[in-house]
């Protein structure tokens, strides 16, 4: 299979479950509306499944997959999941100046020293902005 | 009164708020912002605008406006710096600029480069705003009398229209698209208090914020695929060369390739799907076709340079015409900024032109300020521009997340939020892996619900008829064009397949 049928027969999957959704989408008796809740879905759902069968036809120009360094996308998206769970927990001060420092790690910087000086600046500009200026509320976690 | 006073009384409304020192102050922001994520590849102006939709949330929607016409503006001015300078075109819509203006840098004309691509947008961007203030209250006066069925039909014409941008492979800007109607879907129903597609969970029921939305697969999406990217190094920066200034004989050769850019960018921008990049392109292979020596494109000639870069400045200036008098964006930026009326509880369109006015005009009146900021600032700043591109790349994509994740949250003090966002980032990751289109789903996300809603109310009006949509001749005319722009460029590409 091409990467395209791959992509096809995971999207046509997709596509069915959200079909079956809107299938589910309950129609009150005597509705007053012309075009219940459920039609426009069901017209999407139909356009989904369409549309991701037609990308397991062969196209002209076979679609190539770009490299990926999967490692490094992987460590970066848990790393982020961490970091949107450390705010529940210490807080913004201390989990954002943290993820700052191993996120660029991550991203191959070997710069410790001028990462961490950056971080606390980011970290306090951001505060800064947020807190101060605009009166926005910043995750506290347990510690603030 | 007549037209010609009435214009008068909205530009004299537009300038005293575009000249207020906080909306001035905001203008100059925007330009300095939007020239920098020009030059930093990457970022571009709807992540940007994106990023920024929380935190203006508690400003003037006039200011706010402001700032984002800036940045539209200066982004279009600032990837070209970088292309002329480094050959790293900062947007996809400077990847023209780069051809030419990379070959007469290498030449020592770096300087001359620079200057043709300054005062062409200067030129290109002033005169897309007069058109944009000329051409949107005509629209407004041609728009009154449309009812749901043509909104309907406009609307179906600019998914289409941004769908068939996906060029070789139409299947996924298609997919792409109808995957951001389906996402529109989540939520409860206005019309009836159903709830869709939100299995339970509390936080879906009032369906997916634009913001979120947006900040997901945009700034959060282009985050990880960049993160992913093997490492490639650009050129050696160049040295500059050269005054920055033209010879009367570069003067000779750009001005007509600004007057064409101008022309072929705000009328590619008006057109829903073709923004700021076919813009470009277009320029690019219309001026090649009237050169007398075309032999000299891609190994320096200034028109190369010249006029790509009025025209996608142009092409911005276009693109906000169906957006303030119709409602409709056509393209990714666009749809970001219809977000950001919605997030203000505005809906552009004929209505806003009459009970917003003090905003429409002061985002004009901005325009054209804006465009001044751009040239006054630029020329002197460029070194500035270049040396932005020292900034580290892992430190830059750190601080998009925590933008991203610090923004979302602030929206509902929801941690929810910015899960959502992350799971849209990852979707957005792989949707570029695959080659799938992110701004067809944008819009879809964006234009879904209203389509929804234009669509019923039709039917409602037509009692269940379906054959309103065309029977009634300007509905059923922007369909046919909606069609067509879909079956044309594949019945194109069939028979370039036979050749």
């Amino acid at each position: 299979m091409s990467p395209d049928q791959r992509l096809a027969a995971v999207l046509i999957a997709g596509g069915a479950a959200y079909l079956v959704g809107a299938f589910q989408i309950g129609t009150l008796a005597g509705q007053y509306a012309a075009v219940g809740p459920r039609v426009f879905p069901l017209i999407v759902g139909v356009g989904l499944l369409g549309t991701a069968a037609w990308m397991a036809v062969p196209t002209a120009v076979p679609t190539q997959l770009p490299p990926v360094r999967w490692r490094v996308a992987a460590a970066s998206a848990f790393v982020f999941l961490a970091y949107i769970g450390a705010l529940q927990v210490v807080g913004y001060l201390v989990a954002t100046t943290v993820f700052i420092v191993v996120e660029s790690r991550l991203l191959g910087s070997r710069a410790w020293t001028r990462d961490a000086i950056v971080s606390l600046a980011i970290t306090a500009a951001v505060f800064g902005v947020f807190r101060l200026l605009l009166g926005l509320r910043l995750p506290a976690g347990l510690l603030g | 009164m007549s037209a010609l006073a009435q214009l008068g009384d909205n530009l004299a409304l537009g300038f005293s708020a575009a000249l207020a020192p906080l909306n001035l102050l905001l203008g100059l922001a925007g330009v300095i912002m939007g020239t920098a994520i020009g030059v930093l590849p990457g970022i571009g102006p709807a992540l940007t605008i994106s990023l920024l939709l929380p935190l203006t949330f508690g400003m003037d929607p006039v200011g706010a406006f402001i700032l984002f016409g800036g940045i539209y503006y200066g982004a279009m001015y600032g990837g070209s710096t970088t292309s002329i300078l480094v050959r790293m075109p900062g947007e996809a819509s400077s990847v023209m600029t780069a051809l030419d203006g990379y070959a007469m840098t290498r030449q020592g004309r770096g300087g001359a480069a620079l200057a043709t691509a300054a005062i062409g947008s200067f030129v290109a961007g002033t005169f897309a705003t007069v058109m944009l203030m000329l051409m949107a209250p005509a629209l407004v006066e041609v728009a009154l009398g449309f009812g749901p069925t043509e909104y309907f039909a406009l609307m179906m014409l600019a998914l289409t229209a941004l769908s068939g941008m996906a060029g070789h492979a139409p299947a996924k800007g298609a997919f792409a698209t109808f995957l951001g109607l389906a996402i529109g879907t989540i939520g409860i129903d206005l019309q009836t208090g159903q709830a869709r597609f939100t299995f339970g969970v509390p936080g879906l029921l009032g369906g997916l914020n634009v913001v979120i939305v947006t900040v997901g697969l945009f700034a959060v999406g282009e985050v990880f695929w960049h993160a992913a990217q093997p490492r490639t190094s650009g050129e050696e920066p160049a040295q500059l060369g050269g005054p920055v200034r033209l010879t009367r004989e570069d003067w000779r050769r750009s001005v007509p390739a600004w007057c064409r850019g101008t022309v072929i960018g705000f009328f590619t921008g008006v057109l829903p799907g073709a923004g700021a990049t076919v813009a470009s392109f277009l320029s690019y292979a219309a001026e090649q076709r009237v050169s007398r020596t075309p032999e000299e494109f891609g190994r320096g000639a200034i028109e190369g340079v010249a006029g790509p870069e009025a025209a996608n400045n142009a092409s911005a200036g276009g693109s906000l015409v169906p957006l303030l008098a119709l409602g409709i964006p056509g393209s990714g930026t666009t749809a970001v900024m219809l977000a950001a009326f919605q997030m203000y509880g505005l809906q552009p369109g004929p209505l806003l032109f009459t009970q917003q006015s003090g905003l429409i005009w002061g985002l004009i009146a901005s325009l054209y300020v804006s465009n001044v900021l751009l040239l006054v600032l630029n020329l002197p700043l460029i070194r500035v521009w270049v040396r932005l591109l020292q900034v580290p790349r892992s430190l830059l994509f750190a601080a998009v997340l925590v933008f991203a994740t610090l923004g979302v949250y602030s929206l509902n003090n929801s941690v929810f939020d910015v899960v959502v966002v992350y799971v849209l980032g990852v979707m957005a990751f792989f949707m570029r892996r695959h080659g799938l289109p992110l701004a067809p789903t944008v819009l879809g996300v964006v234009l879904g619900p209203l389509l929804e809603q234009h669509f019923r109310r039709a039917m409602a009006i037509s009692g269940g008829d379906p054959t309103v949509f065309f029977t009634r001749p300007v509905s059923a005319a922007i369909l046919a064009l909606a069609v067509a722009v879909l079956v044309v460029p594949a019945i194109v590409r069939a028979r370039a397949a036979r050749h």
